[in-house]
């Protein structure tokens, strides 16, 4: 009978050369996509579709482009550094929510389509090694601090 | 301060619960800006779809501040919303009482946050060890200095 359970991990150093990689080209993506408007403010796409348009020019418009410009920097730079992952990796997950809906439903198409799945999977590639991090979030019924101090209580 | 937390907690739920039922319930209700700033954002924001979206999760923000359960997680979800609205508060529409909606907003988060950090601190991890595989290593994050 063929063992059909899925393997605890892949041959060698695969799943770790996967997840620099991923790190590396979506650091990449994320520190260009937040300098380029600061060099040229025309760079910035607006999009193909009115509804894109309009909501990046509304974005534009009220200053909230320029944060998420420089939250793409700062974490650009620490996903390529590898520091502070647990932070980054789940901090970007509210921008690249926006980024999904930008290409999956205001300027639909098949480039559009693309960087919306890349997204998500880069985003998920740099969340799982991470993952003890996060279970804790999770918890159902957990215990507030009501103190003040900073340390770990239990 | 266990009753003060609870008074936090309630006092934001019922916020979240409030504005994200209305928007659904009263749509020609919801506020949209007095100044034009404030005012074109929001109607961008409701022209593009994504206003709905919001207001969905803040009512299932406000029903887990409610129950308070999964507090960490929401603790946590509440920051990037609120992010904006106090930007919204501030920056888009500032006067007297955005400036105190703003500032409740600002209080109330970290409030949140704050009572629940301990599950918090591990994601301020500067260099971490990641797990390269698939096992899902759901056992108990340790590190120095967490009581027993």
């Amino acid at each position: 009978m063929t063992d059909t359970t899925i393997p605890d991990a892949l041959p060698g150093p695969t799943i770790k050369w996967i997840y620099h990689l991923s790190r590396l080209i979506f650091g990449g993506w994320w520190l260009y996509s937040g300098v380029m408007p600061f060099i040229n403010p025309a760079w910035q796409p607006l999009g193909q579709e009115q509804p894109a348009i309009d909501f990046s020019l509304a974005m534009i418009a009220s200053g909230l482009m320029l944060w998420v410009k420089v939250a793409e920097i700062v974490f650009g730079i620490l996903i390529l550094a590898n520091r502070m992952m647990p932070l980054a990796a789940i901090a970007v997950v509210p921008i690249n929510f926006v980024i999904l809906y930008w290409n999956f439903v205001l300027d639909e198409g098949t480039v559009e389509y693309t960087f919306g799945a890349l997204t998500i999977f880069f985003n998920a590639i740099l969340l799982w090694p991470w993952r003890r991090y996060y279970w804790r979030l999770l918890t159902w019924k957990g215990k507030p601090d009501f103190s003040l101090q900073p340390g770990i209580q239990d | 301060m266990r009753w003060f937390y609870h008074a936090v907690r309630l006092f934001t739920a019922a916020w979240f619960l409030g504005a994200g039922l209305n928007y659904f319930i009263y749509p020609d209700n919801q506020r949209l800006g007095l100044v034009p700033a404030s005012h074109d954002f929001t109607v961008a924001l409701i022209d593009s779809g994504l206003f709905a979206w919001v207001k969905g999760i803040e009512v299932v923000l406000g029903i887990t501040l409610l129950a308070n359960r999964y507090m960490p997680l929401t603790a946590l979800a509440l920051v990037p919303i609120n992010f904006v609205v106090i930007y919204y508060n501030w920056v888009l529409e500032p006067h007297r009482g955005t400036y105190i909606a703003g500032g409740l907003t600002l209080f109330c988060t970290a409030y949140l946050v704050w009572s629940w950090r301990a599950y918090f601190w591990p994601l301020l991890a500067y260099k971490g060890a990641a797990q390269h595989d698939f096992k899902p290593h759901f056992t108990q994050l340790r590190f120095e200095g967490a009581s027993e």
